[in-house]
């Protein structure tokens, strides 16, 4: 290697060092920065904690071992050691020593309380054995003290509220036991809070279902939810207070639910009150209901009477009278139909103030309602010198569905009303369509008169129960003052508004509006009434009359006789059973209420113990609704309202009793005819004659017996005989007789009703010989 | 890597070799800081890979010896820079103290120092196994070192690399001591 490349590379190595030594310089100078800066901030940190009681607001102090030499205190800590070191203050500073050298014997942390004038400090004094001094540490509580007492007072206020309210505050567990009672509940329960405490509100104070309320509250209550119930509350002396507990959970401070509180108020008053008046309520209940009660009872016994007048004059005008004796009938028959519509509308406006009026739903022919109206008070018209006209829209279909009888009634009301209150003047019906709802139709009636019209004053009143326009009106013109009221109760029932328009002395003017169905085409019921032909013969046809008033049966057998009926009289209820039991009968016609046993609970008994199907026809003199429901509801099967005419009573007799089945020719001797001549014939119906007497007698007795055996064998052996003398329906009726299974009331009834037929069978064939 | 590895380093192979093999390997090799080092400075490991490699191939000597070679010599320069950290009776529990108490205190001087991990397992009074971890895969450098300890305790091993992971960033090396 030359000497040059030796030079070379030394230089290289040099420049390197050079520059390897100036970045090593520059790493130095940096470290040393950093050093320097560490330095300072450490210095500062030094310089800040010997400062740092300097700048403690809150006096800090330090004694020696047995607190009696001040060895430092910050500025704030002066105070302090001026106020111990007053000569004044020797005891306070006795006893602050005496504290500090306890809390270097006893070797940690010892707090006190120090009042300085009117600041109270807590002093904390941390001993050092080692060092043999005491560090005190005082912190200005006077603001906390002062909230505290704040918060104090008001704790011992809302405690003083709550303990004077008269709420009982009682505070449970989750686990339902009681944890503070307050002195309102104490004195509510009668128990002393010691009683409470750890006891279940609910084992000690509720009744089992209460417990069960409860029981169910408190499981609202686990899930947080306040609620409100009522409870009797069971106290201690065994009396019980109605309260009302409104329970809310409560929570810690950690939102944890720790148990309930129920406020309790005594509704024991409340209640009491609420007893009285449901107790008032009941009696007004029970009121109405005698009065109900009365009314219907009143009604029977006014009726049973007016129907024996009704009926007794109807046959007293068969009986042939001279000229003055049928002037003073038709004054009887006039009056007592008076009174019966007096009677009707007292019966209707009980049962619209009890609301048991009610509305049917049948087809009527209307143009005939309004001329059978007009009809009525025609005779009255006739009298007063009033020409009654009507006028019915030809649009309106002929049949209509409504409530013919209640309808009827109104315009009856407004007819006799206007003719009543009118001379020598008119009175025009008039019935218009006023629209077409689908099969609903809008109809208004128009009741117009020129008579002496109402006074506008009045017309107010005219509407109201038992009123009449004027006092004097009733005096002048007679009336209850209820057939308005009643009419207003009936369209209202109806949807309709019973209005009116009028003038003294010019006339008055009655109108209303109504919705009516339009029917569907039957023939209407009311086409029959026209053409009804009383029936005078039902052919010996046995009647069994339930009946107590001998009048009202006098009447009616007098009637029923003259139509060829033949009747049983029974008293009651009791004795119709026993004649039921004995022999058969194609009617019953029942009255409602008699002695021993009524109406209905014959019936009952009849059709369920009797196992008789024979029609029954109630007789009930009592209007008040619900009786015949009960009829129907008793199994029977219609019923005539006393008093009745004796159309009605035909028209039931025609309804209910087969006449046409009696008339049949019952035998056949075809088959007999066909065997031989008739000298064999004439020898064979006498035989039949003869036998069949015997075996009737026979069935008879073993009806009385019950002896269904004996039935069923006496069948058998008349069946032959029976299929060659009489009809296919008799020898049906005679077989279903021998074989029927059942030992009961049916075969009795079946058999009791072939006796008739046979008994007929005899008599024809008796006839034809 | 510290500053005082390299600068170590171009010193023994200075004495070694010469100044003008030092100037060959700097200009041989395209360094970062173009071959000045300071002892206190921190440089990239790259530099110190180049300059071996090249020095291997001056020297037509294999990169692992130079390593160890190396190693040996800088444990004889560790140990006398930093004497308070050779207070232990003998190489297993210098080895077993560097972990727990060597490498925290060369943190404390240098933070930034990123220092291999030798997790030692005294197997028997004479026999240990070194679990080297380093993501400089200089296992060689670290078996150079192992040896300068061994001789600085005076001592007679046996040094076997048992297996390596990772392209030799996990060494497991087993020290037996003889007689």
């Amino acid at each position: 290697m030359d000497k040059h490349s030796e030079i070379e590379n030394l230089k290289k190595a040099l420049e390197r060092q050079i520059l390897a030594r100036k970045q090593a310089e520059s790493f130095i100078e940096s470290k040393s920065l950093e050093l320097y800066e560490s330095n300072k901030k450490l210095k500062d940190l030094v310089a800040n904690a010997n400062r740092f009681p300097e700048e403690n607001p809150n006096p800090v102090m330090r004694f020696s071992a047995h607190g009696h030499i001040l060895m430092y205190s910050n500025n704030s800590g002066k105070g302090i050691v001026a106020y111990l070191s007053k000569e004044k203050n020797g005891k306070t500073k006795k006893n602050f020593t005496k504290q500090l050298e306890k809390s270097f014997l006893i070797g940690s942390n010892y707090q006190f309380e120090l009042s300085v004038d009117n600041t109270i400090y807590m002093i904390n004094a941390v001993p050092f054995k080692s060092n043999n001094y005491i560090n005190v540490y005082a912190n200005d509580i006077s603001a906390m003290k002062q909230a505290n007492e704040l918060v104090k007072q008001s704790e011992e206020k809302y405690r003083g509220i709550i303990e004077n309210l008269k709420l009982g505050i009682l505070e449970v567990d989750n686990e339902d036991k009681i944890i503070k009672s307050y002195p309102q509940f104490c004195s509510l329960s009668g128990y002393d809070e010691d009683e409470l405490i750890g006891k279940s509100p609910a084992d000690l104070f509720l009744d089992d279902s209460s417990r069960e309320i409860m029981r169910k509250q408190s499981k609202e209550r686990l899930k947080g939810l306040s609620s409100v119930y009522e409870v009797p509350l069971i106290k201690k002396n065994g009396d019980i207070a109605w309260v009302i507990i409104s329970g809310a959970p409560f929570y810690n401070s950690n939102g944890h639910l720790e148990g309930s509180i129920g406020i309790h108020l005594d509704i024991s008053d409340r209640k009491e009150m609420e007893a009285d008046l449901r107790g008032a309520k009941l009696k007004a209940e029970e009121l109405n209901k005698v009065k109900e009660l009365f009314l219907a009872n009143m009604s029977h016994e006014i009726r049973t009477p007016m129907n024996a007048i009704v009926g007794m004059s109807e046959l007293l005008e068969q009986t042939g009278l001279d000229n003055s004796q049928t002037k003073y009938l038709s004054a009887i028959n006039s009056s007592s139909k008076n009174l019966l519509v007096l009677i009707n509308d007292l019966l209707d406006f009980s049962k619209i103030e009890s609301g048991n009026l009610s509305l049917e739903l049948v087809n009527f022919n209307l143009r005939k309602l309004i001329s059978k109206s007009t009809e009525i008070v025609g005779l009255k018209a006739e009298e007063n010198g009033v020409d009654v006209i009507y006028k019915v829209d030809d649009d309106l279909p002929e049949i209509l569905k409504g409530d013919p009888t209640r309808l009827g009634q109104v315009l009856l009301n407004l007819l006799s009303n206007a003719v009543k209150f009118t001379t020598n003047g008119f009175v025009l019906v008039s019935v218009n369509l006023v629209k077409i709802k689908g099969n609903k139709r809008l109809v208004k009636f128009i009741v117009k008169d020129d008579g002496i019209g109402i006074p506008e004053s009045e017309l107010i009143n005219i509407f109201k129960d038992f009123s009449q326009a004027k006092n004097s009106t009733t005096r002048l013109y007679g009336g209850t003052g209820l057939g308005l009221s009643i009419s207003q109760n009936i369209l209202r029932l109806m949807n309709g508004t019973l209005e009116v328009r009028s003038e003294l002395n010019k006339g008055s003017e009655f109108f209303f509006t109504i919705e009516l169905e339009e029917a569907k085409i039957e023939t209407s019921e009311k086409g029959n009434t026209e053409n009804y032909k009383i029936e005078k013969d039902f052919r010996r046809s046995n009647i069994l009359l339930v009946e107590d008033n001998p009048v009202n049966s006098l009447m009616a057998t007098t009637i029923l006789e003259k139509w060829n009926c033949i009747i049983d009289l029974a008293e009651n209820g009791v004795e119709a059973i026993e004649k039921l039991k004995t022999k058969t009968y194609h009617l019953i016609l029942m009255d409602m209420t008699m002695p021993k046993m009524g109406g209905i609970e014959a019936s009952q008994i009849i059709r369920t113990d009797l196992k008789v199907e024979t029609p029954i026809v109630a007789l009930t003199a009592n209007a008040i609704s619900g009786d015949s429901k009960k009829c129907f509801e008793s199994g029977m099967n219609d019923y005539l309202s006393k008093p009745y005419a004796q159309i009605d009573l035909n028209r039931m007799l025609t309804k209910w009793i087969q006449v046409n089945r009696e008339t049949e020719i019952l035998f056949n001797l075809s088959k007999l005819e066909e065997m031989g001549d008739p000298e064999f014939l004439e020898k064979m119906v006498n035989l039949f004659l003869v036998e069949t007497e015997k075996e009737i007698a026979q069935l008879n007795m073993a009806i009385d017996k019950s002896d269904f055996k004996q039935i069923r064998l006496t069948a058998h052996k008349i069946k032959p005989s029976i299929n060659y003398v009489c009809i296919v329906r008799l020898f049906e009726e005679v077989k279903a007789i021998e074989i029927c299974k059942n030992d009961d009331n049916a075969l009795l009834h079946k058999t009791r009703l072939f006796i008739v037929d046979l008994k007929l069978v005899l008599e024809q064939l008796k006839a034809v010989k | 890597m510290k500053g005082v590895v390299f600068t170590e380093f171009l010193e023994l192979f200075e004495n070694k070799f010469g100044l003008e093999v030092v100037n060959q390997i700097i200009e041989g090799c395209e360094l970062e800081t173009d071959g000045i080092y300071t002892s206190v400075g921190t440089y990239s490991p790259k530099d110190m890979f180049k300059m071996v490699g090249k020095l291997s191939e001056l020297k037509d000597i294999p990169v692992s010896d130079l390593l160890e070679i190396y190693g040996d010599y800088f444990f004889d320069f560790l140990s006398k820079g930093y004497p308070q950290f050779m207070d232990q009776p003998n190489s297993f529990s210098f080895f077993e103290s560097m972990d727990s108490h060597i490498h925290p205190e060369v943190l404390k001087i240098y933070p930034e120092a990123e220092l291999l991990s030798f997790d030692a397992e005294i197997n028997a009074e004479n026999d240990m196994t070194l679990l080297y971890k380093s993501s400089r895969t200089m296992s060689d450098f670290a078996v150079g070192l192992i040896k300068g300890a061994i001789s600085y305790f005076n001592e007679k091993v046996t040094i076997e690399k048992l297996s390596e992971e990772n392209n030799g960033e996990i060494v497991l090396i087993n020290i037996c001591k003889i007689g």
